[in-house]
This record gives C-alpha cells, structure tokens and sequence, in this order.
C-alpha cells in the first residue's frame, strides 16, 4: 500500500512538473518538436560567463543597438533560462504552422526590443498581450511567464501560382494554350531560311530546326506572358518579325490575354482571402496555445514523443513524427489523392510510415553527444535488417599501428543481404493499386535481376566488410611542368618538382575469390599495368597528378590496396607491427559504420605552411585543443537503428565541453 | 548565356578550386604584314595534385568544380567560336589532364581579327556591369610599325576580388600573367616599364603578378615601337 501511495505521488509531481513547462502547450499532433533546455545549459556555462564571451559579448552589442540601448546583455532580455525553449512544428493540409514558445521572467526585456509602431500595435486582453503582422500574420503573442511567436505558412497555394502561367491550362488542353502552338507551329515557314548571325557575318545554317524552337517559343512566351529579348548573334528577319507582330496584334490573341487577365485577378483575389483567413486562424492558433487548451492532448501524451525523448539530461533535443503523416499533411487533399500527384506510382506510406527520428545533443565534461535513433516501420526493418547482417573480418584490424592511425572508416554490411533485400524493397514501393501502377513491371524487373545475380558468388567476391585507414602524412616529391626562358624568350616546357605532404591510406576488403583476383593480376602484368613486387603488385600506369603511388596485394582472404610501399611490403612479408586498442575493435565489429578521426594528431602533423595564414600562429593551441572525433551507426534492433557523434573535449583549461567550444569560438575570434 | 562564354566560368571554377598557383601565358608573333601567330595557355600544373583531389568533388568553397567533361565542352565552344570568327584560321588546342595545362592557338589575318574574338564579351560585360573596357586589346599601325596592347583598369576587378572569401583570394598570390610578343623587326622601344626587351631586340616579354593586376598596381597595357 505504501508503495502504491508513493507512485501516485511520484506520478503527480511530475504532472505537476510538466504542468509548468511549456510542452504542454504543444499539441499532440505536432510533427516535429525542438527543445532548448535552459538549465542543463547554464550549469554549464552561466549567463554571466556568457556574456563576458567574445561571443555574448558581440550579442550583446547586437542587443544594444536593436534595443537602442535598453539592452546590454542576454540578461536583460528577461528570459527564464532555468526553463525549457521550445520549437515546434505543425503540419495541417498544406499549411505549415511554426511556433517557438519561449519563458519569460518577465516582459519588460521583450518591450525593450520592440519598436515603437509595433508597441502602438499591442492588444491587450484576458491577460495575454500580442501583436500581428498584418501581411504574414506573424504572431508575437506573451502574458507574464511566456511568450510565443507563430508563423504560419499555406503551402498548397503555392500550387496556384501556376495557373497563372496557363500551366494547368495547357496540361488540361485548354483551347487556347493549343491553339497558340499549332498556330506557331504551322505559320513559321520551317524549310526557309530566316536567321542569319549579322554581327558575326554567320549563317546558321540548321535553320529548320531554329525555326521550330522559335516556334514552340513563341508558344512558350504566350504561356509566360513575357517577351524574351533575341540574343544579340540571332536577330530575326523581317519574315519572323511580321508573324511575331501579326499574332499579337490579332483579335484571337488580346481576347486570350484579357481571358487569362480576369482568371488570374479572380485568383489572386481567392489568395487574398485565403491569406486573411490564415492572418485570422493563426491568431486564434496562437491564444489557443498560449492557454493551453488541450493539456489532456498536449505532446506529452503522444507514445512516440515521450518514448523516444523522455526526460533525460540532455542539453537539447529534436523529434520528428512520422514521416508518412507528415507527407500526408503536407500535401493538400486534392494533390495527394488526385492525378496531380507525381508519385502516385509509388507507395510512399512503405517508404515513410511509421519513421521517425529523434536526436539528443548532450554536453558532457569530456565530450559533446549528438544521439539519434531512427525508427522505421517493421516491414521495412524486416527488409534492412540481413543488409546490416555483416561479419567484420578480424584481419583487418591486425594491419592497423594505432600510433600512425590519422583516422579510419569501416563499413560492416552484408553484400548478400542488399542483393537480396534489393529486390523485396523496390517491389515493396512500387506494389501500389490502381491504372498508375507499375507493380507487376517493377516485379518483373526484380525478379529478372534476382535469377541473374548470383547473390553468393558475388558475396563471395566482395563480402560486404571494408576499412579504409589513414596512416601517416607524408612529404612527396611531386613533379610539375614549368617554363624556361631563353635569352630571346623562347621557351620549352621543363619538369620541375616540389614538396606535398599528402596521407598514406589502406584499404582493405574481404574476399573469397583470389582466383579472379590472380587472374586480373595476370592480365594486369601482360598488359604492363601491374608490376610485381615480391607477393604485392605495383600500379604502374598513375596518372601524373596522383601524389602517391598504389599497391594491391591479396592475403588472408583480403584484398589490400595502398599508398605505402613500407607498410604493403610489411604486410606481405607477415612483419607488420600493429597495435590497436580493443576500444577500435569493438567499435569497428559492432557498427555497420564508423568514422573516426585522430584531431590532435592530424592537427599536428599537418605542415603549418599548410593552414590558413589567420591560423598559423595557433597551430600549438589548436594542438593542445583538438581530440578525437568518432560516429558510429549500429547495426538495426528491432526495428530501430541508432547513430551517434562524439567530439571528445580536452578538460584541462575547459570546465566542460560545452564551456569547450565557447572557449574555442572566443580564441579563433582574436 | 551563350555557350561559348561557358570557358570564363571553368576557368574561374579551377582557378578558385586549385588555391595554389598558376600561370595564364599570352603569346604572339606578329608578321611585317599584320598577320600572326597567337597562343594562350592556361597552365594549372603547379597544383595538379590538387586539383586532382578536388575534381572528385562536386564543389569546393561554394564554387562549382568543372568536370573533365565540362572543361572539354568549354574548350570546343572556344574552338567553335574561333572558327566563327572572321580572319582566324588554323585553330589548334591541346589538353593535358595529368598535368592540368590547356592551350588554345590560331592564326590570325591581322591584329583586329584577335579583337574580333573578345570583342562581344566585352561589350556584354561593360553593359552588364557598367564597366569600361576596351574592347579594341591589340592594335598594329604598319606604316608607323607600333604594336599596342590596350588595357584600361576598372575598378570593378578590385570590386570583384572582395566578393571573394580571404580563402578564394589567395589562389591569386602566386599567380602570374605573362605576355611574349615577337617581331620580325627589332624592338625600339617598350612603353611598360616592367616589360623586358630580349637581346636580339626582337621579343617582349611582361610578367605580371595576378594580384597586382587584380588590384591595378600592374598593367597589361604596352605600347612597342619597331624599327622601320
């Protein structure tokens, strides 16, 4: 019983908790949710730290002017940063409504920013003040603790922009789009030559086929309403100018244009109306807001919401609703479900429903954390799961010296698996119904695609597992071509060389078909393209612009291809000494992808000539202040794939990471 | 736009791409009767592995990166061009890839021929950006034997640089631009004192940097008089 009471009461704090937080302002129906919290961020970096920054500083300076000195700092803005920021999204029949809901302490900074016609703007009424952009219907609308800006934008009526250029007229076969063409067509005498370059003294002489584009032209210039100036090299002759003069003086032609005039004002006067109608709705959108009046339908009641971002200690947060919804309520209902919609062929609820993303950025002492989760929909997972089934080679990580190791990037996917899930995914997008659909073709195709591809063999040829590593930047002789001059300035072309410094890489990938690859070799060397060099072969034919050299060599059920003749060598002859921390090889063996990129030694490899002349004297700095740089994706559980990036932060002289990059942002500012 | 001016956004396009340096050569040798020789060869090896690396991208800095194929087009539509110009002939190009140089060259009736090929360019130019240059670059006077090449500065140059990041400007500190004129009489005098005049007396040669052309500290311009 005990334990009952102290849930209930657990479970009561935390409504009342969310009560005072702005997301139970957002409605359940958002489609994408962005949140700033102004906690987490200033008990990493205080308002005050901040705004001593060169950065809050420069903000500062920023706010004064546009406050006209009212405002000196973030400070003044009387903002709440111990409360969450909100972004969010709504998406309802074509029109996109954004919203930022922003605390307060108290209104007084925001007045201090305001202008004085829009202060003469202000209403006042049950509490909450605001003011409207009468032309946008922008929304800033506030009460003691908050305020809120909506813009609201109608998309679908950007679709009726086009029947201002007689595009629907001429798509539906309206009589007069036509008619403009066969006229054009059919007036311009094609076999005659009528275009000569005057200024150049040059006939043209493909002139029929000029004459027909001038023609189609002419069309398009009756759509488009403008005159298209000639080019200066084609001037028409006296035969095109007379049909260009007799059409648009004709009776036909100004009854078209008076015809289009009126259809174009009668719509432009619905666009006006509409745009009222949207000033009006969003104004009543923004107070519904502000009260909150539909806390019992408030995101926070949405499953996919509060699962995905729950409550954790991130500094920020972004989440995306379901992609299919979203793209449904994008679109108006007469384009989605009509014969205007261009991907009616395809079945965009297999591609889209049921995905959605959520990101976390999170600051912490020794790093920042971008955290993303991708949830798709469960046949879609059904199908991407054997493509990420990938066994990573444990050779791969024996040819890696992590102290040389610039960075790598592995890929871990299964070549049998794409091959076969290939033709299941197309067959899932295009297995629509209806006159439009190409399923039974697409099936067709797929199935042609699966007798001929023999999914093992060619696994069997590339598996699917590579790793690409970047080893030492090293400096080469690379040749270039230049001039000497003799005594009476003539010249010949002589070779000169000069110092890149450019990385040595290795890349490698798992196979089973050393027979294919002996074969290519063999023609490789007849054809004097490879030179052997003891167990690895040498690219002989580079091109000249290549700063480095190639190896290929097949060992170990491996293919290797290099830059590094030492290395290649090495391997080949079995005496590589590797070293490569169980962190690596965990990280590579479990994720379909990784990158990872060693900052503090590429920062201090690269020659200084090398940097950007503002950042030579910083080199050291940047040095001692660069760490490593890692992204993983794993591989799908479930039906949920995972992403992260992490930038490791030096701690010593930043009391954070977040701390970190101010810090950084200040020192590359001086 | 026409497609034959498509050769100044490649050229732009690796210039800005290659950051390092390059040299634009301006060659011409003129006959007693007017009539010459010229070349142009734009010569980008000094940062061909550059190059090399950045042709892989689609774009580098915000600026487009030509593909082999788009400098191939650029090179016809100035051959095309040539050809349709009145008093040019045998209109030669030769492209290396691996070492990043191009060359365009032709024969000329005489010197205003050469004019006729910028001629149109440059006129669209002065319209369009309300600038002031010449659209007459050569001129030859057989009576008085003296050979001109005619720039006039415009300050839009200047201006165009500073639309450029500090990054993109510096693909022009090791530029160079170089002019060799040769002669079939000797050279009396040169009126570009940096213009430099060979022994034989019978051939001019002017190197400028980029960037001080770009910002009007050197010029192209040359007045050279012959001996009669």
């Amino acid at each position: 019983m005990k334990k009952l009471f102290l849930s209930i009461f657990a479970f009561c704090s935390i409504l009342a908790l969310k009560a005072q937080d702005l997301a139970a302002k957002i409605p359940a129906n958002a489609t994408a949710v962005v949140t700033i919290k102004g906690k987490q961020i200033t008990d990493l970096v205080s308002l005050e730290e901040f705004s001593n920054s060169k950065i809050g500083k420069m903000l500062g300076k920023e706010l004064a002017r546009e406050s006209k000195e009212k405002i000196g700092t973030i400070k003044d803005l009387g903002l709440d940063f111990n409360k969450n920021f909100y972004y969010f999204l709504e998406v309802n029949e074509g029109v996109f409504t954004n919203c930022f809901l922003i605390p307060l302490q108290n209104p007084q900074g925001l007045l201090n920013m305001m202008g004085e016609s829009e202060k003469e703007r202000i209403v006042t009424e049950n509490g909450l003040s605001y003011f409207q952009d009468d032309y946008d219907g922008t929304v800033t609308l506030w009460n003691d603790d908050s305020l809120l800006l909506l813009f609201a934008k109608d998309q679908s009526s950007e679709y009726d922009y086009y029947d201002d250029y007689g595009y629907y007229d001429e798509l539906y076969g309206n009589d007069y789009g036509n008619g403009a063409t066969e006229e054009a067509v059919e007036v311009v005498p094609a076999e005659e030559p009528t275009y000569s370059l005057e200024a150049e003294d040059i006939i043209i002489e493909d002139v029929a086929e000029d004459a027909v584009e001038e023609a189609i032209d002419a069309e398009q210039e009756v759509i488009g309403e403008t005159v298209i100036e000639s080019d200066s090299y084609a001037e028409p002759t006296a035969t095109t100018d007379n049909y260009y003069n007799d059409y648009y003086n004709s009776e036909e032609y100004k009854k078209q244009q008076a015809e289009r005039e009126k259809n174009r004002q009668e719509r432009e006067a619905k666009r006006a109306e509409k745009r009222r109608e949207l000033v009006k709705i969003s104004l009543e959108k923004a107070k519904t807001i502000m009260n909150g009046g539909y806390a019992q339908r408030s995101i926070l009641r949405n499953p996919s919401y509060t699962t995905m971002i729950g409550n954790g200690q991130e500094e920020a947060s972004i989440w995306v609703n379901d992609f299919g919804r979203i793209y449904k309520d994008a679109m108006p209902q007469s384009f989605y479900g009509g014969a205007m919609n261009p991907y009616s062929f395809i079945d965009i609820d297999k591609i889209y429903g049921g995905i959605s993303i959520a990101a976390k950025l999170d600051f912490e002492e020794d790093h920042a954390a971008i955290k993303t989760v991708y949830t798709v929909n469960e046949e879609l997972a059904k199908i991407y799961k054997p493509m990420y089934e990938g066994t990573f080679n444990k050779n791969f990580t024996k040819y890696i010296n992590e102290d040389r190791l610039l960075g790598y990037w592995s890929l871990n996917m299964s070549t049998e698996g794409v091959l076969n899930a290939y033709p299941d995914l197309i067959n899932m997008l295009f297995k629509t119904e209806g006159e439009k659909s190409y399923g039974d073709i697409v099936a067709l195709g797929t199935d042609l695609f699966s007798i001929l591809i023999d999914e093992e063999a060619a696994a069997e040829i590339v598996r699917g597992d590579m790793l690409l590593v970047l080893t030492d930047l090293a400096e080469r002789q690379v040749t270039y071509t230049d001039y000497e001059y003799d005594e009476d300035y003539n010249y010949k072309e002589v070779e000169k060389t000069k110092t890149e410094t450019v990385p040595d890489f290795m890349f490698m990938f798992s196979s089973e078909q050393k027979g294919l690859f002996d074969r290519l070799v063999r023609i490789g060397l007849r054809e004097k393209e490879l030179a052997s060099m003891g167990g690895m072969y040498q690219i002989v034919k580079m091109p000249k612009s290549s700063p480095f050299d190639l190896y290929v060599m097949f060992k170990d059920n491996t293919v290797f291809l290099g830059s590094s003749k030492n290395d290649m060598q090495a391997i080949a002859n079995g005496t590589f000494s590797s070293k490569l921390s169980s962190v690596h090889k965990r990280t590579m063996k479990k994720n379909v992808t990784s990158l990872f990129v060693n900052g503090k030694k590429i920062v201090s490899e690269i020659p200084v000539d090398s940097y950007p002349s503002e950042l030579r004297g910083k080199v050291a700095f940047l040095t001692d202040n660069t760490e490593d740089v890692f992204f993983n994706f794993e591989k799908i559980k479930g039906n949920q794939m995972k992403g992260e990036m992490i930038w490791n932060t030096p701690t010593e002289g930043h009391r954070n990471s977040f701390a970190y990059f101010i810090n950084m942002i200040d020192a590359l500012m001086e | 736009m026409s497609k034959k001016y498509l050769i100044y956004p490649f050229l732009l396009g690796c210039i800005l791409c290659c950051t390092s340096c390059f040299d634009i050569l301006e060659e011409i040798n003129m006959n007693q009767d007017g009539s010459g020789h010229m070349l142009v060869t734009f010569n980008l090896s000094k940062s061909k592995t550059k190059l090399a690396s950045v042709m892989m991208l689609d774009s580098i800095n915000g600026h487009k990166v030509p593909s082999e194929d788009d400098i191939n087009e650029a090179l016809k539509d100035v051959v095309d061009h040539l050809e349709k110009t009145k008093g040019i002939s045998n209109i030669q190009n030769t492209k290396d890839f691996d070492d990043y140089i191009f060359t365009v060259s032709c024969d000329f009736k005489n010197i205003e021929s050469v004019n006729g090929i910028f001629k149109d360019l440059i006129e669209k130019q002065n319209t369009k950006g309300a600038t002031n240059f010449a659209t007459q670059n050569f001129s030859y006077d057989g009576t008085t034997k003296t050979f001109q090449r005619h720039f006039n500065y415009d300050d839009s140059i200047k201006k165009s640089i500073y639309h450029l990041s500090r990054e993109d400007r510096k693909v022009f500190e090791d530029a160079s631009l170089i002019a060799i004129y040769r002669f079939d009489n000797p050279v009396k005098s040169v009126s570009n004192q940096q213009a430099k005049v060979s022994p034989n007396k019978k051939a001019v040669m002017l190197k400028v940097d980029a960037l001080a052309f770009i910002m009007g500290e050197q010029n192209v311009a040359n007045k050279i008089q012959l001996t009669n």
